[in-house]
């Protein structure tokens, strides 16, 4: 099926929009919306198709979901994803590498979420205790990737069948979030003491496999931008000290926006937390957009007030206010965010706090979005 | 006390502050030695260190690292003067009983505030995660403590904090319940009838010692 005949809604994609308020670039225009990704559950909520978390990983990641049919069903998930950014009014679609740091060291247990995601009604937890490498000889043990080895067949698949005005989303994982999932936080954080050349090895292998993920997909056609996950905080500071992540983490976080850059694409940050003590060197390290906020530790209008003249201020709806806000409430949170965040015009986009997790009932989730299509036409005279 | 004048206990409790647990436990053996009692250096060297940890902690000097090896310190030192603690000796500050609710398996948070709970004098059993109503109320039972703590991370697994309180306020009203994670906050503590909020494990400390009237 051609992808213009897959949509059931009309929406004029308009990436130049999108980049235009990441450069904080004028005129005014139009607020664009953004999202890290939707987990499986949203997507498939919203859309009413089945989409299991397993076939969504796979495809995803550029796996064959099933040999047989060459690739058919994966590329069924991945234009489900393409429908639901298309019909969601976003400028791109988001997809994934098959660069992964396999482990085993989750956990299990039932998932407390308003839409199903994992199969079996159960959710993953990441260990924090431990992980596949707590030595020299698991880390020589270790299967890494070589980069030749990485698939890239989503994001080609996707680049190849995105509609006019649409670019493609590269979520590449972070440094730090592999490298301490690797080891567990725990034994992440007394390696740092105790096996520093062991971390630096870590990070540098991740960080090395991340680049080479990053400089392969920003020479794939339309491709507009590379989107780092890379979760750094919690509620009151960063995990780790500024001195371990200008060691260990923000060489290759510059090295990335360096290669985004260099090929004329876009480089954004995802970190969750409170991040207030290194803004500044996000900022200087060059990315274009940093996404995920909250209410809890700072709003997002006074993130923009703060910082919003260096670098687009993404996101930031609560996503307690998200998952269990009443409508009327999202909707008059996002307009309150939009009069702060959105008058200039530039240099700000509409979305959750995080993503479109699974726990955010669907109705919720639909309801910001209208809510921003209303203010934007009310103000920009475009949806 | 029984400290030795030629026993620079604060240098021990800077060992514990560095996260120096070679140190920690050797200074702590010197001092054994030299015939310092083990209350005294429980009392006036790794408690305080801790207290210190917690405010560098609160005060985003320290981070998770930090705070994990000082505790590996503090916990290696305990080993030591364990078998020298006589009965009597070392009083707790208080007990409580921790836990991460139902549904949720986040431990990282919940284990930091167990760590500066310790580390301040208080006794805890730590319940682990995915902990339903009912185990809490056994533990408040068989424990007799009058503080339970409630960890969550996701604003899905945050309702089970409220049936937790409920279960074991119906058991013993007098039992005080603090809550904290991610996503709570004081105004969600207040609305399920959380006794108080904690927004890092230093200030789990502070509230716990308050509302058990502990100096």
């Amino acid at each position: 099926m051609a992808p213009e005949q897959m949509f059931r809604v009309k929406h004029d994609p308009n990436f130049q929009n999108l980049r235009r308020a990441l450069l904080r670039q004028g005129p005014p225009g139009p607020v664009p919306f953004i999202e890290l990704f939707a987990d499986p559950g949203m997507v498939q909520a919203v859309l009413g198709e089945d989409v299991t978390w397993n076939a969504f990983v796979r495809a995803a990641q550029g796996a064959e979901t099933a040999p047989e049919d060459g690739g058919a069903v994966g590329r069924a998930v991945l234009d489900l994803v393409l429908r639901f950014c298309y019909e969601m009014g976003f400028d791109y679609v988001y997809a994934w590498t098959g660069l992964n740091f396999p482990r085993t060291n989750f956990r299990v247990s039932g998932d407390t979420a308003a839409l199903g995601n994992w199969i079996g009604g159960l959710r993953i937890w990441q260990d924090e205790t431990t992980g596949p490498i707590q030595d020299w000889a698991d880390f020589e043990a270790y299967p890494w990737q070589r980069p030749q080895d990485i698939s890239y067949r989503a994001v080609e698949y996707l680049s190849s069948v995105v509609p006019e005005g649409m670019k493609v989303s590269v979520v590449l994982g972070g440094i730090f979030e592999n490298a301490s999932w690797l080891m567990g936080l725990e034994s992440f954080s007394y390696a740092l003491a105790d096996q520093p050349d062991l971390v630096a090895a870590i990070c540098e292998k991740v960080g090395e496999l991340t680049l080479a993920a990053a400089a392969h997909v920003v020479s794939v056609d339309n491709v507009g931008m590379v989107f780092l996950g890379d979760d750094l905080g919690y509620a009151n500071g960063t995990l780790v000290s500024p001195a371990v992540l200008r060691k260990y983490i923000f060489p290759y976080h510059r090295r990335l926006v360096e290669i985004a850059h260099g090929a004329g694409r876009l480089a954004l940050l995802h970190s969750c937390g409170n991040l207030a003590s290194v803004m500044d060197e996000i900022i200087a390290a060059g990315f274009d957009g940093k996404h995920s906020f909250e209410d809890k530790i700072m709003p997002v209008e006074e993130v923009y007030r703060r910082w919003g003249d260096r670098i687009a201020v993404l996101g930031g709806l609560d996503m307690d206010l998200l998952a269990r806000g009443s409508q009327d409430a999202i909707r008059e949170r996002t307009r309150q965010v939009l009069e702060a965040c959105g008058r200039r015009g530039t240099g700000y986009c509409l979305g959750s706090g995080n993503s479109a997790a699974n726990y955010i009932p669907a109705a919720n989730y639909l309801a910001m979005l209208d809510e921003g299509r209303r203010w934007n036409d009310e103000h920009y005279g475009a949806a | 006390m029984a400290q030795e004048p030629n026993m620079d206990l604060e240098l021990l409790k800077q060992r514990l502050v560095e996260g120096d647990a070679a140190g920690t436990v050797a200074l702590s053996q010197q001092a054994l030695a030299q015939g310092v009692a083990a209350r005294s250096i429980l009392n006036d060297a790794l408690i305080p260190g801790m207290g210190v940890v917690g405010e560098l902690f609160e005060q985003n000097e320290y981070f998770v690292p930090e705070l994990l090896l000082s505790a590996r310190a503090m916990y290696a030192a305990l080993d030591l003067l364990r078998p020298h603690l006589a009965a009597g000796d070392f009083m707790p500050a208080g007990s409580a009983v921790l836990g991460t609710v139902q549904g949720d398996l986040h431990d990282i948070g919940k284990k930091l505030v167990v760590i500066m709970l310790e580390g301040s004098g208080f006794q805890v059993t730590d319940l682990g995660t995915d902990v339903p109503p009912e185990r809490f109320v056994e533990a408040v039972k068989e424990s007799g403590c009058k503080l339970v703590g409630l960890s969550a991370l996701l604003t899905t697994t945050m309702p089970a904090m409220e049936r937790t309180i409920r279960a074991i306020k119906e058991c013993d009203p007098s039992v005080k319940v603090i809550v904290g994670g991610a996503p709570v906050t004081q105004a969600y503590a207040d609305s399920i009838g959380a006794d108080g909020y904690g927004h890092d494990a230093t200030a789990a400390v502070s509230l716990a010692r308050r509302l058990l009237n502990v100096a």
